[in-house]
């Protein structure tokens, strides 16, 4: 009987370590698609003559489309992992609507105060990504790791103006590192949890 | 609580091996058939056996991908997710 209950704790912890890092590949997916989104529209543009602009709006609808395709991936084995662990709850539909309400408005409104361009990128996905982080908290009281990215991502956006390197570089660099780190932070904590 | 035990022990993931095999694939989208048998430390006969029984109670899927060669994968389906979440909760309430 004692070896049954310690084989079922080991297993749920490594249930648990397995959800957390299903919830970390989110991160590492833009902290990986940011660089390769701005690199290779650079590379488009030197030698294809297309547009910066233009490949970067179109290589991000395609991270976008692919990331969702990920996301729901991620989703699917989170859902199984906590039925097998008999924790599986339905979902809010308040909490997916307020999900989904997040990002357009925090876009258009970033857009509007900034009149576009690279800084809009950096203000709309701070500030996209800490509403995230205060529906995460109304609705299930976590959201701490989404809260850490947008706030380094908005802290990054104040030297904007006085940084000796393009604007362009400036802003992947950022959401790179403020992604990596939300990565790193929550598989982190699931390791010593 | 026996009579849930019993049909635990008659059911495909009433076998250690085949409960190990559904517990390590849960976490993973999907694994090769060599990462498994090397994770589980079996012989491929061995590893194959309970793949087929496992498979015939709709609990796995396995099918080739093709690389530079062919490789067996295999994945959980989503009976297989609902026939383990019922082990769980037979041996947790076996140990509470």
């Amino acid at each position: 009987m004692e070896e049954i209950s310690e084989a079922l704790r080991a297993v749920e912890r490594e249930l648990n370590l397995a959800k957390k890092a299903y919830g970390a590949i989110i991160y590492l997916y833009w902290a990986v698609a940011f660089p390769v989104i701005y690199l290779a529209s650079s590379i488009l543009s030197a030698y294809i003559g297309v547009s910066l602009n233009s490949s970067i709006i179109l290589l991000s609808a395609l991270a976008i489309v692919l990331f969702i395709f990920e996301q729901q991936k991620a989703f699917k084995k989170v859902r199984e992992i906590e039925t097998a662990l008999g924790r599986k709850t339905s979902l809010n539909p308040l909490y997916l609507l307020a999900q989904s309400l997040v990002w357009p408005i925090v876009i258009v409104i970033a857009g509007v105060l900034t009149k576009g361009g690279w800084l809009s990128s950096l203000l709309g996905i701070g500030s996209g990504m800490l509403a995230l982080a205060v529906v995460d908290y109304a609705f299930h009281r976590e959201g701490w790791d989404r809260a850490v990215v947008g706030t380094i991502i908005l802290l990054l956006s104040v030297p904007y103006h006085r940084v000796p390197i393009t604007k362009g570089a400036y802003t992947t660099l950022s959401l790179s590192l403020a992604f990596g780190l939300g990565a790193y932070l929550v598989l982190r904590k699931a390791m010593r949890e | 609580m026996i009579e849930e035990l019993a049909r635990l022990s008659k059911s495909p993931l009433g076998n250690p091996t085949r409960l190990a095999i559904a517990l390590y694939l849960l976490s993973r989208e999907r694994t090769t058939f060599t990462s498994l048998r090397k994770a589980l430390d079996l012989t491929p006969g061995n590893l194959e056996f309970h793949l087929k029984a496992l498979e015939e109670a709709g609990i796995v899927r396995t099918y080739y991908g093709f690389g530079k060669r062919p490789r067996k994968f295999v994945e959980l389906t989503e009976r297989g997710v609902d026939e383990l979440s019922e082990a769980l909760r037979i041996l947790r309430e076996v140990v509470e």
